[in-house]
């Protein structure tokens, strides 16, 4: 891989860490209203609990603006003259979907088995719910995983992929 | 018909998997809700100590970003062990 491959895959990662993290800010907290983040601890049944839960989604949220920012920032140098012989769109694909999988299985691992901070979907499958987001977590690693090996091993023999 | 059939096997499915799960966690006895482990983190995890709630709060971040650089050089080795690429410069 060329420096530009890296920072390509690098970059595409650390953006899909951070559209992930939107998906699941926006969708599962705002959106559905699950996931909270420290909601199995201060579960959110009154205006105080309500803020601050919405305090340390608000700290996630920060984080992953900072985590986009750098993804951008990491990607614009990438594309931006560097030598590469991957296939920019499959590569950042793969990279994304790697970077978000990976993210929510740690995520779900720390926060929902280590810390029990918060589940899924808190109630009386929460577990079901917690597996559920692992496994397809698990898959999305699997799929970015395959599509980036395929990418790397091919592009060797056919550089003007 | 088939949607509701699938539904209703993904779901019994995944009650099985997340019984095995349980199972397996209390069996471990590191990570489940009544563990001991699980019970000191989060006392740890609520003191009033601001770095340790954010460190807490972070350290997924951490530990994603750790497996990121480890997952991109052990992609380049990968393309090392299939043999030499034909195209190996680095720019810098």
């Amino acid at each position: 891989m060329t420096r530009g491959d890296r920072l390509l895959i690098t970059s595409g990662t650390i953006l899909g860490v951070g559209f992930g993290g939107f998906v699941d800010g926006i969708l599962l907290h705002q959106i559905l209203q699950w996931h909270e983040m420290i909601s199995s601890v201060v579960p959110p049944v009154d205006v105080v609990s309500i803020k601050l839960n919405m305090l340390y989604d608000g700290l996630f949220h920060a984080v992953m603006w900072t985590v986009t920012l750098v993804g951008v920032v990491l990607l614009a140098r990438g594309l931006g003259g560097e030598p590469r012989r991957l296939p920019i769109a499959w590569t950042l694909g793969g990279s994304m979907l790697v970077g978000w999988g990976m993210f929510n299985v740690v995520e779900g691992l720390i926060d929902h088995q280590l810390l029990g901070l918060h589940h899924v979907h808190p109630g009386a499958g929460q577990l079901a719910w917690d597996v559920g987001f692992i496994v397809v977590s698990g898959l999305l690693v699997f799929i970015g995983g395959l599509i980036l090996v395929r990418i790397v091993t091919t592009a060797r023999l056919h550089p003007a992929m | 018909m088939t949607i509701a059939l699938a539904s209703l096997f993904a779901r019994v499915t995944l009650e099985h998997a997340s019984a095995a799960f349980t199972a397996l966690l209390d069996h471990a006895g590191v990570v489940c809700p009544s563990c001991p482990t699980q019970q000191a983190a989060r006392a740890l995890f609520f003191t009033d100590d601001l770095l340790l709630r954010l460190s807490g709060v972070l350290g997924p971040f951490v530990v994603t970003a750790g497996l990121i650089g480890l997952f991109v050089s052990k992609l380049g080795a990968l393309e090392r062990r299939r043999g030499a690429p034909l195209e190996t410069e680095d720019a810098s």
